[in-house]
């Protein structure tokens, strides 16, 4: 079923020569042949644009000309910087790989097949008749800088997850430091596009403050000439943005504060939730991916080096028998 | 290199070398010889691939002075100049496909082995070829 674009158009022939992201068997969507990559549901993500550009094109049309005029031509100017910049983060944070792991290939899956019917049966040599399960959960356990932690087995794309990987069940693949699944941007939230949603998220709320305070500035300004019944009527436009400013301030503004705190911590939003880090549960429960003090951890999230795809999704490969490769991952499936 | 590509690799035995996260989630592949490779090659020259291996991706992952310019810049241009420009990440992961291109050809192929760059299996595991064994599968 997650294949079905690759028979949507001309079926393509056993051996030929095809883009990787036609034959890739996540939810995910492409578009400009691979270039580009978002969430099945990336409707929020026009709803987000139509938000920022509308509110933007009134608040340069009807205050940044007022102002301009009457205060300073900065104001557009840093208006537009921040407008700008807004637009690059918000189809940065859509349309970029946020990290997915590809799927094992089937060897590497013979490999760990192998090494867990090894486990197994010296596991459960004594256990009790010898009837192994064949789909137990599967766990491998690994030590971070000296804490303990679980990689579990992931069934769809049979391989263990890395640490902080999770599986996002929407997209269908498993994202490396996953944070959440955005429908408001249309992607999910991982290690490759975490730094573009959070610097999204302030400076969205860094605008909305901004034009809030160039409503009022013009406003104030209009009913020092005029009086304030005919300064509000002369400025509709202004009290539209404002209120949609402070409708967004409500929603984007705690995620900023609530992001900050995570970049901070150097946490995920998954990890918070669960509680993966918290000295509540477990006492001295540290975080062994922090990387030792807020400044770093900021410094790492911000400026780090920028991670790869993994995908490659505009390579080429081959077509494959296709009956082999469904068996494959519907195989995953079923036994889920 | 092309030479190299034309090798059929698709029936035979491999040999993985998984991912080693006990210093976090950086690329760093397990430093320990296996046991399907004992008697095809010595294992100094195993050991020593790995550990350049190992040194070039964390070079890559760390946060030098060069990074954090080109995040910076990039930060600057709303994310723009990425367009146009290789990331320092991007430029080793084409070095070491360069190194292990060159090991293959000096050391691995005449010995009956061949490396797979990690990239073509999303970083997850180093898979080693063993060429004229065939697979039991």
């Amino acid at each position: 079923m997650e294949s079905t674009r690759v028979h949507s158009t001309v079926k393509p022939m056993e051996g030929q020569l095809i883009r990787k992201w036609k034959v890739y068997p996540g939810r995910s969507k492409f578009c400009w042949n691979g270039r580009f990559m978002c969430a099945p549901d990336y409707s929020g993500f026009f709803c987000c644009l139509a938000l920022v550009v509308v509110t933007g094109a009134l608040f340069f049309a009807r205050d940044c000309e007022y102002l301009a005029r009457e205060v300073t031509p900065a104001i557009p100017v840093i208006g537009g910087l921040l407008f700008i910049f807004i637009l690059g983060t918000l189809c940065r944070t859509t349309l970029t790989d946020p990290g997915v792991i590809p799927r094992a290939t089937p060897e590497e899956v013979l490999d760990i097949e192998k090494q867990m019917t090894e486990q197994n049966q010296n596991s459960s040599q004594d256990a009790a008749n010898g009837t192994y399960v064949y789909q137990a959960p599967r766990y491998k356990e690994v030590e971070i800088k000296g804490r303990k932690l679980k990689l579990t087995f992931c069934h769809t794309c049979q391989m263990f997850r890395p640490p902080r990987a999770s599986h996002c069940s929407r997209c269908n693949n498993c994202v490396e430091r996953f944070d959440h699944h955005c429908p408001m941007v249309g992607n999910c939230i991982g290690k490759r596009n975490y730094r573009y949603f959070y610097l999204f998220v302030t400076s969205t709320t860094i605008m909305c403050l901004y034009v809030l305070a160039c409503n009022v500035a013009v406003i104030v300004l209009r009913s020092l000439k005029t009086n304030v019944g005919d300064a509000f009527k002369e400025s509709i436009a202004s009290v539209i943005e404002g209120v949609v400013c402070i409708g967004s301030l409500t929603s984007v503004g705690g995620l900023a504060c609530y992001h900050s705190y995570l970049v901070a911590m150097e946490m995920t939003t998954n990890e918070d939730i669960k509680g993966s880090h918290s000295s509540k549960r477990i006492k001295d429960n540290i975080n062994p991916f922090s990387h030792g003090s807020c400044f770093k951890n900021c410094c790492f999230i911000i400026c780090g080096p920028q991670h790869p795809s993994l995908m490659d999704r505009r390579g080429f490969t081959y077509v494959q028998e296709t009956p082999g490769t469904n068996q494959h991952t519907n195989d995953g499936i079923q036994h889920v | 290199m092309d030479d190299l590509s034309r090798i059929p690799v698709n029936h035979c035995a491999k040999v993985f070398i998984q991912r080693d996260y006990s210093e976090g989630t950086t690329v760093h592949f397990q430093e320990k010889f296996p046991q399907e490779l004992e008697g095809k090659i010595e294992f100094e020259n195993f050991i020593t691939t790995i550990r350049k291996l190992n040194d070039m991706y964390s070079e890559a992952e760390s946060l030098n002075s060069r990074t954090y310019c080109e995040s910076c810049f990039a930060c600057m241009t709303a994310y723009l100049s990425y367009i146009c420009m290789n990331t320092h990440y991007e430029i080793m992961l084409k070095k070491i496909k360069r190194y292990i291109e060159d090991q293959n050809h000096t050391v691995y192929v005449p010995r009956g082995l061949l490396l797979v760059d990690p990239v073509e299996r999303g970083l997850r595991v180093l898979e080693v070829c063993i060429l004229n064994e065939v697979n039991g599968r």
